[in-house]
């Protein structure tokens, strides 16, 4: 069931939505930070997302650095 | 002299356990049972029958000791101990490792032993107790590097200990007083305490017996090694070191490195080592503030994660128990055969990457503010970085390449039921803490002014882990997400396993060489002795000559007979 392409489509559409909910938010309320740059619209969202495809795009980089066979140390 | 018979010794829940722990080794198995479940909650009540508030001063061998010190800081590190305790015990309930119940016990007794110490004496004790015990409970994982791994584990922690010795011997000369409390870095004593607890604490650079150990004890091990060491050491630098400026740096440091080693690790017992890791750097910052709310921050940090890190600890030790790995390259599609464990690592996963409404999210708030109450931008950029990345390691990876992702048909049953009943309760204080904040606020060491459930947060929140949940999705449906494939990865632990072997060996056999050198000379030079002391003295030697003897006596006796002759005439 898990593994249907109508499921992950309703997994994946869900977030989208609550993508655009939590961002919409953003337009109606005025946020109050600690610093300036909190307060920008859609600030957060941006910020996860650009970390999120940062994180793992250089830990790729990384990986072909660092990777070795299992039976390296042995 | 010490009354080690008055009721403040007879209640010391570290005490409790440890003896407790010793016993257990000659029990018999349904015996022992009962005993490991019993110790916490024995522990718990002689624990509560303390006052909020107590010292407790002796004197022994010519100095002034607190072996029992409770406050706001120590009381909340010792209950949390306790529950870690309790929690351990019932997730051990099905083994039959003896050497491993036992040892457990008596570790997170001196865990507590440590967290209530008032001088650096006792301190010390129960210090080397915890490194020793925990380095048995490693070896008792019994897995292909276990050996191995404990011993680098040991040399590491016995260093620890002994810069930790000689640090309080160095500040007793400065003070005269080995009593535990507030100290700096710039005096030489300072800085090797610092030290000592910076590698219990896993700072950078001095990390990798984390990630090298961790994953080599049993399933039960690894649940009990997650709680206590590295949250002793937070409670020591929360002690000694609030407000000292370096440790916001290096707090920072630890909560983003290791997110790019879990990435692309395979094991995922590991990669929750190296989660953990980045978990304790935000413990870290929070003291390095220093300021009372960060200092709550922590104690509360420290309170949820040992409960979300178990969680997600023995869910893969579940794993582990039933499928016999945990790498990410053999598992996958398991919701089908463990829906219990599923559904125990999913809340987990959610405390862990703080969403509302889990104990995360109440805990790791209080620190980003107290950062951002003191103006640290770049310290709070990065920490929030860091927040992105604790959502892709152990929110994701961790849940869904073990219960989904690629289902790789493994037929297995679901965890042993007192493993269910273990996860089932810390997933329910997860929630409990998370839902009511006050329940844990009311405990932390300092005055509670912060409010975790205020739109502002809650909604920055969910934005920033939608959207990083978003970039999960684009990456994994274009086939960017790198694969989960059979490997290593090179970490700091590289130096000492390879440059540093190698130096040794290299030592060893021009050692040996040397050794062979000298011997051969050794055996030549007595060669040459002894054959000139032959010629000098065998039996074919001058000295041993009869002739010269005889013809002595000859000649001596043709004297006295010339002698004889001259006295007749």
């Amino acid at each position: 069931m898990i593994y249907s392409k109508k499921f992950i489509n309703f997994i994946v559409y869900t977030l989208y939505a609550l993508c655009a909910a939590v961002l919409l938010v953003d337009v109606f309320h005025h946020k109050h930070g600690h610093f300036e740059f909190e307060e920008w619209f859609g600030f957060y969202a941006f910020y996860g997302f650009a970390a999120y495809m940062i994180i793992v795009n250089s830990a790729k980089l990384l990986r072909k650095l660092l990777k070795r066979d299992e039976d390296y140390y042995d | 002299m010490i009354d080690f018979f008055s009721n403040d010794f007879i209640n010391h829940p570290g005490i409790i356990l440890i003896l407790g722990g010793i016993a257990m080794m000659f029990m018999p198995g349904n015996m022992r049972r009962i005993v490991t479940i019993a110790l916490p909650v024995i522990a718990m009540l002689g624990f509560l029958s303390y006052p909020d508030e107590l010292i407790l001063t002796v004197n022994a061998f010519g100095y002034t000791l607190d072996p029992i010190r409770i406050d706001g800081l120590s009381w909340i590190f010792t209950l949390i101990f306790i529950i870690a305790a309790f929690i351990t015990a019932l997730y051990s309930l099905h083994s039959s490792n003896k050497t491993e119940q036992s040892t457990i016990a008596i570790y997170a007794g001196s865990a507590m032993g440590a967290v209530l110490a008032g001088d650096l004496l006792t301190l010390f004790i129960f210090w080397e107790i915890s490194a020793l015990s925990s380095t048995v409970i490693i070896w008792a994982g019994n897995r292909n590097q276990s050996k191995q791994a404990g011993m680098r584990y040991l040399l590491i922690h016995i260093t620890s200990g002994l810069l930790l010795l000689l640090g309080s011997i160095l500040h007793y000369q400065e003070h005269q007083s080995i009593l535990f409390n507030a100290m700096n870095i710039d005096s030489l004593a300072g800085l090797l305490i610092f030290l000592a607890f910076g590698i219990k604490c896993a700072f950078p650079l001095l990390h990798n017996w984390l990630q090298d150990a961790y994953p080599q004890a049993s399933p039960v091990g690894t649940v009990a090694l997650s709680a206590f060491t590295t949250k002793l050491a937070v409670y020591c630098l929360a002690r000694a070191y609030a407000g000292t400026e370096s440790l916001v740096w290096i707090g920072a440091l630890m909560t983003v490195f290791p997110i790019f080693f879990a990435v692309i690790e395979n094991d995922l017992r590991k990669v929750l080592s190296y989660s953990l890791n980045n978990q304790l750097g935000f413990m870290v910052v929070g003291i390095g503030i220093g300021t009372e709310l960060a200092l709550n921050g922590t104690a509360a940090h420290a309170f949820s994660h040992i409960l979300y890190k178990a969680l997600l600890f023995m869910s893969m030790g579940a794993v582990l128990h039933r499928v016999g790995t945990t790498k990410a390259s053999e598992l996958g599609g398991l919701y089908k055969s463990m829906p219990w464990t599923t559904i125990f690592c999913i809340i987990g996963a959610l405390s862990i990457s703080a969403f509302p409404l889990f104990s995360g999210f109440i805990s790791k708030g209080i620190i980003l503010y107290a950062v951002a109450e003191q103006g640290h931008w770049i310290i709070w950029l990065v920490l929030l970085f860091a927040s992105a990345g604790v959502l892709d390691h152990s929110g994701i990876k961790v849940p869904f390449f073990s219960f989904f992702a690629h289902d790789q048909n493994h037929k297995c049953k679901e965890a042993p039921m007192n493993m269910l009943f273990a996860m089932g309760l810390t997933a329910a204080a997860c929630i409990l803490i998370g839902v009511f904040p006050g329940l844990l606020y009311q405990w932390l060491p300092h005055e509670m002014g912060f409010h975790p459930y205020t739109f502002d947060h809650i909604i920055t929140q969910l934005q920033l882990l939608f959207f990083a949940a978003l970039a999960f999705v684009v990456l994994f449906r274009n086939g960017w997400y790198p694969a989960e494939i059979k490997s290593v990865n090179l970490d700091f632990d590289w130096f000492y396993r390879k440059p540093l072997n190698s130096l040794v060996a290299a030592f060893t056999t021009s050692f040996t060489t040397l050794l062979t050198s000298i011997q051969s000379i050794k055996q030549n030079t007595l060669k040459i002795v002894t054959s000139s002391a032959y010629q000098a003295h065998g039996p074919k030697s001058t000295i041993a000559r009869g002739t010269s003897v005889g013809n002595m006596v000859i000649w001596v006796a043709v004297l006295l007979s010339a002698c004889l002759g001259f006295y007749y005439f």
